[in-house]
């Protein structure tokens, strides 16, 4: 009941919750088995999500108290996403079948086929992200 | 993601520190501040009556010297709102039972925010009283607000 009476009422502040990365609890009774909760939340108004779109909250590591201590960190601007994104327009470049063999004939020195084969697709990747970005056009719009 | 970037403005570090009256809390919260390499410091359950600067040395480290609090019941509630006095000028805009409303202005740009630290009842009355209060003090507002502290309500099963 609390729980919907909870939602409800941030609901009608029209808060958005800062998101706490890398924990669900932030608090327990201490007790065998622990009883873990999130009891402990962060919430911004619109304009200030407008202001500091990346606002997010991490955690300490919780001793002293039965509440983990959490840090909110208030930032403008998104960090920088590191995910590679493979754009199927490449395929059709005529430099590409070259590219792809210059960098998957670099020699590696790794200990066991696995580790090689890691190895290889690492520098494919890099190879790829420098070749695509001197090619304006072919990123991803 | 790198989420400890150099992008990063300023921290706040959020905590119900259950007391701060026995000598033996004071240590781990001061080493807790600095381990946040934080500018503002919410903390809720003081269980402390009065702050004043000498105090606060004890459990911060240097540069928190400017602080608003809101008095622990007995040795029942307290919350207190500590910043850095070289980055921000503060001013008291709101207290009630279950919050402490300050408005920060920053030294460097100007920019002024309003900060909520709360600290809700963990007794079922006491819970709704405070959604009740929650809900028509927060409602719809064009101000740059953060919120934060223990509200002692889940928002989801697990």
């Amino acid at each position: 009941m609390l729980m919907s009476l909870f939602n409800e009422a941030i609901s009608a502040t029209c808060l958005i919750e800062i998101p706490l990365l890398g924990r669900k609890y932030t608090w327990t009774n201490n007790q065998t088995p622990p009883l873990l909760e999130r009891l402990d939340w962060f919430f911004s108004s619109v304009n200030w999500s407008a202001a500091f779109p990346n606002t997010f909250a991490t955690s300490l590591v919780r001793d002293t108290s039965d509440h983990s201590p959490c840090v909110i960190s208030i930032s403008t601007t998104q960090p920088r996403s590191n995910v590679f994104i493979f754009a199927n327009v490449w395929l059709e470049h005529r430099d590409f079948k070259e590219e792809v063999e210059k960098a998957w004939l670099t020699m590696v020195n790794a200990s066991d086929k696995a580790r090689k084969l890691t190895a290889k697709f690492k520098i494919l990747r890099e190879a790829q992200k420098d070749w695509s970005g001197k090619n304006p056009h072919l990123q991803l719009q | 993601m790198n989420h400890d970037d150099n992008n990063v403005l300023w921290r706040v570090l959020c905590w119900n520190v259950r007391a701060l009256n026995s000598d033996t809390k004071r240590g781990p919260v001061k080493a807790k501040i600095v381990e946040a390499n934080c500018d503002i410091i919410y903390l809720q359950e003081t269980k402390t009556e009065t702050f004043n600067e000498l105090f606060l040395k004890i459990f911060c480290p240097a540069g928190f010297t400017s602080f608003f609090f809101k008095s622990a019941i007995g040795t029942a509630g307290g919350l207190i709102t500590i910043w850095k006095s070289s980055k921000f000028s503060g001013k008291v805009i709101d207290v009630s039972d279950f919050a402490l409303t300050i408005e920060l202005q920053s030294l460097h740009n100007g920019d002024s925010w309003i900060l909520s630290n709360i600290y809700a009842h963990s007794f079922r009355e006491g819970k709704i009283e405070f959604l009740s209060w929650f809900e028509s003090f927060f409602v719809t507002q064009n101000k740059t607000w953060l919120v934060a502290g223990d509200f002692n309500l889940i928002r989801k099963k697990w």
